[in-house]
């Protein structure tokens, strides 16, 4: 099973990188595009940063090290969810899970891989790495191997955090396929776009329900404080990967839920009145 | 618009937690001093609001670009009404239901949100509507050159609008202002066409610009960029190609 799942990702990744290099203009295109909106999306707060030589209680290369975090916990699922892998609602909600259910392999595994594009963002991988070490250098982290560990566990969370809560909402396509089917980019949008801010400064309702209810805080804020010692405990350095097990668990039974129903009422998308005829 | 995307209360619900943690950013920065770039902590609270109110007419977006990519185009340009009335006015239509569902509950939650939502003086507000008119001139002339762009780069317009979004958020000022950019950036960003789309109106309206000078420079930039993007959209349409959705 391993060998088989490694083979497809190398499959995807062949046509992934045949498909950005298909002609120069694509290739300069996507990459400088790419790398643009990256850095663009997070340098309000990098240049707020720079400015007041932090965002208190963070010092500028703490905060610093939280956009790079932040970006590159956003990568990977960017990664491993192309082609609406992780925004699954839409393949829910346009009967797409039928070209899924008819090939001789588990829907799991189909999954797994068939969103797998390691080229394609790859320009947003590197201003990521390049501001986390950056700013460790400047902090004077010690890189331990204890502490590597607890950051891949972190950021291994952050970002399967982030795909267990699209998948989550986006089974919800499987009840409602119409209003559904853009929810999976909804929920990402919630927990992406306020992965740069510290979030220290909210009041505690609104800063338990940004690591509950929708836990932005869990992409970069909440493993970063545990990270660069601003919450002291071994126990804040399990919090994210723990809520992302949860989030997982939770997003697996959804997806039980959803295929009961699934196997009941099929999809209306290619009937005389499904709605995308 | 609501049949098209019936999770529009999930876009208002980020937009009002995005403004909660702006809000309380700028309360962290400006905890430990008074002043910055000339402006107190309660214009720049007072900018945000705004920013976070008016987020839809401070970056427009006619949808022209949805329009090429799907082929809708070529059925509008069938009706007997000319293209940027129609995009605009369907503009103007979605922002009544953004200004329903999310720019008033965010004027009325602003005393709890501890921010004074008033213009700086009568003046202020009076010049701060003709200020706005001229960011959506700014705003609707810079889409269309956007979308004279996707018709000659014949690309995939979801990259372009990402970059789009995120360069335009940052260099207008709806994010920081741009006298709180460092290393002297804002003194030149103001000068681009972008900083006439909402940088000009907010300083206007929190009295932290020099409003004739900023009305000065939007109405150089609606003037250009109306005659320039009349020109490019006029050459470019002759090349224009849907990709049908």
């Amino acid at each position: 099973m391993a060998a088989r799942l490694l083979r497809l990702w190398a499959l995807y990744a062949y046509l992934d990188g045949m498909w950005i290099a298909r002609d120069f203009r694509s290739f300069i295109f996507y990459y400088l595009a790419d790398a643009v909106t990256a850095v663009a999306s997070v340098a309000g707060v990098l240049l707020l940063a720079q400015r007041f030589d932090g965002i208190p209680p963070w010092t500028r290369d703490q905060v610093l090290f939280l956009l790079g975090f932040g970006m590159v916990a956003r990568f990977v699922p960017d990664m491993m969810g192309n082609y609406n892998v992780l925004h699954i609602s839409r393949r829910i909600g346009r009967g797409q899970l039928d070209h899924i259910l008819v090939q001789p392999q588990p829907v799991w595994m189909a999954l797994l891989t068939e969103g797998f594009a390691p080229f394609w963002g790859l320009l947003s991988l590197a201003p990521g790495v390049g501001l986390m070490v950056w700013a460790g250098q400047r902090m004077g982290l010690e890189a331990t191997p204890s502490w590597l560990l607890a950051f891949a566990l972190n950021l291994a969370g952050a970002s399967a955090a982030l795909m267990a809560y699209a998948a989550l909402w986006g089974f919800a396509a499987f009840f409602q396929p119409r209003a559904a089917e853009e929810i999976s980019g909804s929920a990402v949008d919630l927990l992406t776009d306020l992965k740069g801010f510290p979030l220290d400064a909210l009041g505690p309702g609104l800063r338990t329900a940004l690591l509950t209810v929708i836990p932005a805080g869990l992409m970069a804020w909440y493993p970063c404080r545990a990270l660069l010692g601003l919450d002291h405990g071994i126990a804040a350095l399990w919090v994210t990967p723990a809520a992302a097990v949860a989030l997982c668990c939770a997003a697996c039974l959804m997806f039980r839920m959803g295929m009961r129903r699934y196997a009941q009422v099929g999809s209306s998308r290619y009937t005389s009145f499904g709605h995308r005829r | 618009m609501l049949g098209e995307n019936p999770l529009f209360l999930l876009t208002y619900l980020l937009r009002l937690l995005r403004l909660a943690a702006l809000l309380a950013v700028w309360r962290a920065v400006f905890a430990a001093r008074g002043q910055a770039g000339g402006l107190d902590v309660e214009q720049v609270l007072t900018y945000t609001l705004l920013a976070g109110i008016l987020a839809e007419p401070l970056n427009c977006r006619t949808g022209l670009d949805r329009s090429l990519w799907e082929g809708a185009i070529v059925t509008r340009m069938l009706q007997p009404i000319g293209l940027v009335a129609s995009f605009v006015s369907e503009m103007a239509g979605r922002w009544v239901v953004g200004f329903a569902f999310c720019s008033l509950p965010m004027l009325l939650l602003a005393p709890w949100l501890g921010v004074d939502p008033w213009p700086a003086s009568g003046a202020a507000a009076a010049w701060f509507g003709l200020s706005l008119a001229l960011a959506v001139v700014v705003g609707v002339a810079l889409d269309f050159l956007y979308g004279a762009a996707i018709a000659v780069l014949k690309t995939d317009i979801w990259m372009l609008d990402g970059m789009r979004s995120a360069v335009a958020l940052l260099l207008s000022g709806a994010v920081v202002p741009l006298a709180l950019m460092p290393w002297g950036m804002g003194r030149w960003m103001q000068w681009l066409p972008f900083g006439a789309l909402a940088s000009a109106p907010l300083q206007i309206y929190t009295g932290a610009g020099d409003a004739p000078t900023l009305l000065a420079l939007q109405a150089f930039w609606a003037t250009a960029l109306c005659l320039f993007g009349r020109r490019v959209w006029r050459v470019t349409r002759e090349r224009m190609v849907s990709y049908g959705g």
